[in-house]
Parts: C-alpha cells; sequence; structure tokens
C-alpha cells in the first residue's frame, strides 16, 4: 500500500490553483498535475474503502521504531494464536473428551500420534503452543523494558497480564487432555491446589459436577471458556493501542525534563506487512520442529502415581513444590501474578530509558534469574511423589 | 466514578462467593447420591497401593543395600502391610529387560533352623523353617489394561488375550527367596535372582528376573516381553508380597497355597506399573531459558540504541553547559 502524503497533495493543488488564475502554463506543471490527479484519484474511496474504511483502519501513521522486530512480537504472536486456532479445530473433530470410556480421551490421542496427518496437526499445535508461551513471555518483556506500561498504557498491561494467564491456562488445560501420565499428574495437582483455595476453587475439583468428569470439563475449559476470556481481553488491548499509539522512548533530559522521541513516521500496514512475515517465519520453525520431533505422549494416566514432572513452562513450580509441598503451587501462582499487576502501579514516572530505571531493571532480571534457575532446578532435581493432602 | 466501580466489584465478589456456595450445597446431596450409585454399581474399584517398577537406563546394581542412591534416588519406595504383621518397604527399577524388587522388613534374627525341606511345583527345594520371602503374581485380566491403543484390531487383540492367558498359564507365578541359599547374588532354576543382606535387624532382598525373551513368557506374540511387564500399562492387583521370620514360627508352609489359604485372603494385593524411560531430566528447558535470557539482553541493548538519540552524549552537555 502506497502512504499519500496529503500535505503535498494539497500543497501541488494550491499552487496548480493559484497558477492556473494566472493563466499561466508550461510543461513542468502538467507534469504535475498529472500526479496530483492519480493521487486524488487515489484519495476517491474504492468499494472496498467506502465500505470496510480500509485505509482508516491500515494506513494511519504510527512511528517507524514500531516496526523492530521486537515491537512485532504482538503481531508474531496472533499469527501463532491462528495457527493454534486451525489446529485445534482439526484436533478437535478427533478427540474423545472423556476419562471413562473405551476408546476414551487417551486413546483417541494416541490414535491421531498414530495417523500420520493428524499427527503432524497434534505436533504443530504442540510446537505452536511452545512457540506462543516462549514469544508472551517475551513480548511481556519487551513491553517492560520499553516502559510501555506508564502512563496511559495501564489497562493495556493489564489486558496483557489476563492474557499471559489465558496463554498458560489454555497450555495447562491442553497438557490435561493428552490424559497420559503427564496429564493426569497435572490434573491431580490442579485438585490438591484447588483444594487450598476453598470455595474459591471448588469449580476446578471433581466435587463442583461430581457426575460429569472432570477431564469433559477441562476441555469445555479448553475450547469455550478460556477463548471467551482471552479473545475480548485482546479486543481491548489491540483497541487500546490503536488509540493510545505505540508507546515512544522518553528520557530525562539534562533539565530534568521528560523529551519523547520524534519518530519518523511509517503506515500501519507496514506494520502488518511486518507481524506477518515474522509470523511466517515463526510458523515454519514451528512446522520445522513439528516434523522433526513429535509432541510427546507417555502410557496411559495411572491415578495416584507420580512419576513424570510438569512442562518447562510449570517447571518453575517443581523445586518449590518439592520444598514447600503443594500449597506453594497456589502462592506462588498468585504471588506472580500480583507481581505482574503491580508493575504499573509501582513505576509511574515517566522515563522509559532503561538506564534511568536501574530499580525496575533489577527487578526484572532478578525475576528472570529465578524463573529460569527454578526451571533447572526443575529439571536436575529427581522426580518425586507429592502429597495432594 | 470511583465509588461506581468499587460497587461493581463488591457486587460481583458477593455474587460469585454466594453462587458457589450455593452449588456447592447442591452439590452435597449430588455428590452422596453419586457415592450411593457407585457403591452399588459394578464400576466400584478397590483402592490398592501401586508398586512402581521405575526405569533405569545404565545397568541395575544388585546391592540389597537400601541406602545405595540407586534405590535412594531412583526407585520409589512403598510400605505394604503384610501376613503376621510384617510391613515390608518394596522398591522396584527395571530397564526393560529385568525387573528387580528390594524388600526389607524387620527381623531380629538372621539365624535359620535347619528342617525338612519341601518340593515346589515338583522343581524347587525349599527349606520350609528358613526365612524367605516370595513375590505372587496373580493377574486379574479382566481389569487389566492389555492395549493402551484402542483400535478395532487392538480390541480384537485384547479379547484374544483375555483368552491366551487362561489362569493354567499365568499360575505359578511366584518368586522366591530363602535364607537357605546363598545370600550373594543366585540364580534358581525358574531364573528368579536374588540377592540378600542381613543388616541393622533387617533383611533386605532383591529379588528379580528377566521379563524379556520368554523367561516369563507363557505367550509369545510378536512381542516377546511378558504381557504383564509390558511398560506403562496398570496391572491392578497383581501383586502379593509375604515374609516369614522363622524364629517368630513363621514358615513358607503357611503361605505356600495362596488360594487355599485364608491368610492369603486377607492380604492384600498390590497394583503394579513397569514404568517405560521417562524424560524425567527436560532439555526442553534450556533452549526455553536460552531463548528468554537472550532475547531480553537483546531487547535491552535496543531499547538503549532507541532511546541513544534523545540524551546528549556526555561532549554534548559540556558544550550545552558552557553555552
Ligand atoms: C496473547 C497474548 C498477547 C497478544 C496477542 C498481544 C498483542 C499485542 C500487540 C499486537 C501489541 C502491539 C505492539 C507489539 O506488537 O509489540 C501489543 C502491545 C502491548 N502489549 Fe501485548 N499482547 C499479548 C500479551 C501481552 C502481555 C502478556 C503483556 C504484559 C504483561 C502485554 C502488554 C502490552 C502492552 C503494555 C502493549 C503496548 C506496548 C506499546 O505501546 O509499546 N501484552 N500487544
Amino acid at each position: 500500500m502506497k502512504w499519500i502524503n496529503w500535505n503535498r497533495i494539497t500543497k501541488i493543488t494550491r499552487k496548480y490553483n493559484d497558477e492556473d488564475e494566472e493563466n499561466g502554463s508550461n510543461v513542468e506543471k502538467n507534469k504535475e498535475l498529472k500526479i496530483t490527479q492519480k493521487e486524488i484519484k487515489n484519495k476517491e474511496k474504492s468499494f472496498i474503502e467506502s465500505r470496510l474504511a480500509w485505509k482508516k483502519l491500515f494506513d494511519y501513521p504510527i512511528p517507524k521504531h514500531a516496526n523492530d522486530v521486537t515491537y512485532t512480537l504482538g503481531g508474531t504472536i496472533i499469527v501463532l494464536g491462528i495457527v493454534q486456532l486451525i489446529t485445534g479445530v482439526i484436533l478437535q473433530q478427533f478427540y474423545i473428551p472423556n476419562s471413562n470410556s473405551m476408546p476414551g480421551a487417551y486413546e483417541s490421542v494416541s490414535e491421531i500420534a498414530n495417523n500420520v496427518s493428524l499427527g503432524f496437526v497434534r505436533n504443530l499445535h504442540y510446537w505452536g503452543a511452545q512457540f506462543l508461551i516462549i514469544m508472551v513471555l517475551l513480548h511481556s518483556a519487551r513491553v517492560f523494558i520499553s516502559g510501555a506500561y506508564k502512563k496511559p498504557r495501564e489497562i493495556q498491561w493489564l489486558a496483557g497480564v489476563g492474557l499471559l494467564v489465558t496463554v498458560f491456562a489454555f497450555s495447562y488445560t491442553g497438557t490435561v487432555l493428552k490424559w497420559d501420565q503427564e496429564g493426569t499428574e497435572a490434573l491431580e495437582h490442579q485438585i490438591g491446589t484447588a483444594k487450598i483455595a476453598g470455595p474459591l476453587g471448588i469449580f476446578l475439583t471433581e466435587q463442583f459436577a461430581p457426575s460429569v468428569s472432570l477431564l469433559s470439563r477441562i476441555f469445555a475449559l479448553h475450547v469455550t471458556a478460556i477463548p471467551a476470556i482471552a479473545v475480548p481481553l485482546l479486543g481491548i488491548h489491540l483497541i487500546l493501542i490503536r488509540l493510545n499509539g505505540i508507546a515512544s522512548p522518553k528520557v530525562l533530559d539534562k533539565y530534568k525534563c521528560i523529551t519523547a522521541r520524534v519518530d519518523q513516521k511509517v503506515p500501519f500496514s507496514t506494520h502488518i506487512n511486518k507481524m506477518l512475515i515474522n509470523g511466517a517465519v515463526v510458523t515454519i520453525i514451528v512446522i520445522a520442529f513439528s516434523l522433526i520431533w513429535s509432541a510427546p505422549l507417555y502410557f496411559k494416566g495411572v491415578e495416584g502415581v507420580e512419576v513424570t514432572k510438569p512442562p518447562w513452562f510449570l517447571l518453575w513450580l517443581y523445586p518449590l513444590e518439592n520444598i514447600f509441598g503443594v500449597p506453594a503451587i497456589a502462592y506462588t501462582t498468585i504471588f506472580v501474578i500480583i507481581l505482574f499487576v503491580a508493575v504499573p502501579i509501582v513505576d509511574r514516572k515517566e522515563v522509559t530509558d532503561p538506564r534511568q530505571r536501574n530499580k525496575m531493571m533489577i527487578a526484572m532480571f532478578l525475576l528472570l534469574l529465578s524463573f529460569v534457575g527454578l526451571m533447572i532446578m526443575g529439571t536436575l532435581s529427581p522426580s518425586m511423589q507429592h502429597n495432594m493432602g | 466514578m470511583i465509588r461506581f466501580y468499587l460497587l461493581i466489584i463488591i457486587i460481583t465478589v458477593y455474587v460469585y462467593f454466594s453462587s458457589i456456595t450455593f452449588l456447592a450445597t447442591i452439590n452435597v446431596n449430588i455428590v452422596n447420591a453419586h457415592v450411593g450409585e457407585k457403591e452399588h454399581g459394578e464400576g466400584k474399584s478397590e483402592m490398592h497401593a501401586v508398586v512402581l517398577s521405575k526405569h533405569k537406563d545404565v545397568n541395575i546394581e544388585l546391592t540389597a543395600d537400601p541406602m545405595n542412591k540407586q534405590w535412594r534416588e531412583l526407585s520409589s519406595q512403598i510400605d505394604i502391610d503384610s501376613l503376621y504383621g510384617h510391613k515390608i518397604s518394596v522398591n522396584s527399577l527395571n530397564n526393560l529387560t529385568h525387573v528387580f524388587f528390594l524388600l526389607s522388613w524387620n527381623d531380629s534374627t538372621k539365624g535359620y533352623h535347619i528342617g525338612a525341606l519341601r518340593e515346589i511345583n515338583n522343581h524347587t527345594i525349599y527349606n520350609t523353617n528358613t526365612d524367605g520371602a516370595k513375590i505372587v503374581f496373580e493377574p486379574h485380566q479382566e481389569e487389566a489394561q492389555t492395549t493402551s491403543i484402542a483400535t478395532k484390531d487392538d480390541v480384537q487383540n485384547r479379547s484374544n488375550n483375555i483368552a491366551l492367558s487362561d489362569k493354567k498359564n499365568n499360575s505359578g507365578s511366584v518368586w522366591y527367596w530363602d535364607s537357605l541359599g546363598p545370600t550373594s547374588l543366585s540364580v534358581d532354576k525358574e531364573g528368579v535372582i536374588t540377592k540378600a543382606q542381613w543388616k541393622n535387624n533387617q533383611w533386605h532382598v532383591i529379588i528379580g528376573k528377566r521379563i524379556l525373551d520368554g523367561v516369563h513368557n507363557t505367550q509369545s506374540n510378536n512381542t516377546t516381553t511378558h504381557s504383564l511387564f509390558k511398560p506403562g500399562i496398570l496391572q491392578k492387583g497383581l501383586l502379593k508380597f509375604v515374609v516369614w521370620d522363622s524364629a517368630e514360627g513363621e514358615s513358607l508352609n503357611k503361605t505356600i497355597n495362596i488360594n487355599d489359604n485364608k491368610d492369603d485372603k486377607l492380604l492384600q494385593a498390590a497394583d503394579f506399573i513397569l514404568l517405560p524411560t521417562l524424560n524425567i531430566y527436560p532439555k526442553d528447558v534450556y533452549l526455553w531459558s536460552g531463548i528468554l535470557i537472550i532475547g531480553v539482553i537483546f531487547f535491552v541493548l535496543l531499547e538503549i540504541k532507541l532511546h541513544n538519540g534523545l540524551v546528549l552524549s556526555k561532549q554534548e552537555r559540556k558544550e550545552e553547559d558552557l553555552k
């Protein structure tokens, strides 16, 4: 899409009109006139434009730095989200959301995994999820480092935290759905953790609806409730980005005044292009991973037995659970969510330069190191049986 | 405006709590009805202790020392109540070719009494007045899941399996050890491998067997592993453990006829599962950690670069100050 310089059109039109009044004419002028007519023609609303306001939607100016790779992570996540949606809908056709029937959940997943093309779809769904999680973590790190959660973008950040929680909820429920040993253990931990939350947690235990298999309800969460929460959150997230614009760097200058960077402007459509290209690159990586490594599927889950470890994005909770017991899962999760929610409340200064926000940067690196450190501890520690209480 | 939001929050929290409590009270009734139904229904399954045979990639060390790292860290221990008030600690490890159990129980005398020899199943001679242990395998085919993937063929296979493994084929699966024999590593006629150690008033006994290539195999399909030892399939109520202490007047005699002896009927059976290799040291953690750390460092550098045009360099600042 071509970026129309409206200033130029008005200027040239005005120049042409002025000169016309003087009755002067030359080749140069005609040339300019032709260009202007072309541009005016562009301005005339096309069929699509008059109905969908396409250009209004995609051609508004955004600062050039919004096209840096780091600022396109959000868009890349959307592309991956679409991959997840498509593969998820396909898998859903072949999945039996029942743990008590024969064949049931595990048998249907085994069959999906054993079928060449469906197995590939399952691998795509699995690796897509892994990359989605890492990209969401990276995106929130980018937002944090660029101080983009500050006024007026606090709600954007909070909607983002909501999205982060839904992404984890998707991945967690997805792990349970395969109903292999890892899935059953995850569910048992969920029940153990939910018990601690008392009446608030009852929804996540069998007691809430004893005549329905908990797995069926988890499936319902995975395919209806969680998307139903994620989509409006994403809507708020995106609308607010449109309204507030992308954050621009701000520094505290030597007069102790805030100076904002005024960047060159490019049309938003260039950002969409970037997003699609980056999304395609990540999707190709996901395809490559799916061709090389299958999504894990252990043997059918045996209740009361604990021999596996949680998947990596929950593995940081594992050493804490080993040391402090199952309640640690609930408390740590709540603590981390509070930490994220607190960010825009705690740090309200306008500066965004990482060098002028030492405390926040140190806090971030501490959180990152504990996350990575706990994950590695989780991987190295021997597997343990926990008391679900 | 703030008051309005607060009101909404309070109402939401109130509605949430009251509805949850309401649902919880209804559910008590549903739960009761459900439980009642279950007790009468056939679906009622007993809860057994589960003996996990964990997988060890490298060779299993045949040491009966329970403090050995292999038993302490790799296997998971379970305590099982047995006859005569004995409590047996059971550990198990496998490497998919052999499975080994380590049984430990209190016994204040290592001594054995030379007594009458006795023949069992026409082939093995055991002393009846010794300390000893046995593991009884009693497959419950109706309950055991013989297949993990249910395709049409599998359903067929499953019924074949049940047909093949009739009681006769599977009876007599008893692995013995007794203190008359050497405590060092030994293999009996049936291929049962044993090793024992008496330490701190406790017996620690390894009992194991090769499970590949049909030593224990009565039904040869394409796979050579006996169906009881198919990795990852829970065998309900498969195992019973019995130990006896001669100093207390206990003997193998009393435990020999597993089906007739009343005491044995009281003996609780344990579920058994032979675990295949598990990804217990997941490596993908390093990939994701690496991406995260590199990503974050890259972001910091990029943001610094983005902010650079704005901040005056030292030189510029000096010039500004001079003006
Ligand atoms: C499903 C997950 C998410 C999606 C699809 C998503 C999507 C996006 C998109 C497309 C943008 C535009 C700028 C960019 O691409 O970097 C953006 C910006 C933003 N996101 Fe997200 N996001 C998600 C999760 C999060 C999370 C977890 C957080 C924080 C905890 C967050 C906080 C923000 C903020 C504050 C902005 C504004 C950044 C700025 O103005 O520079 N988002 N998001």
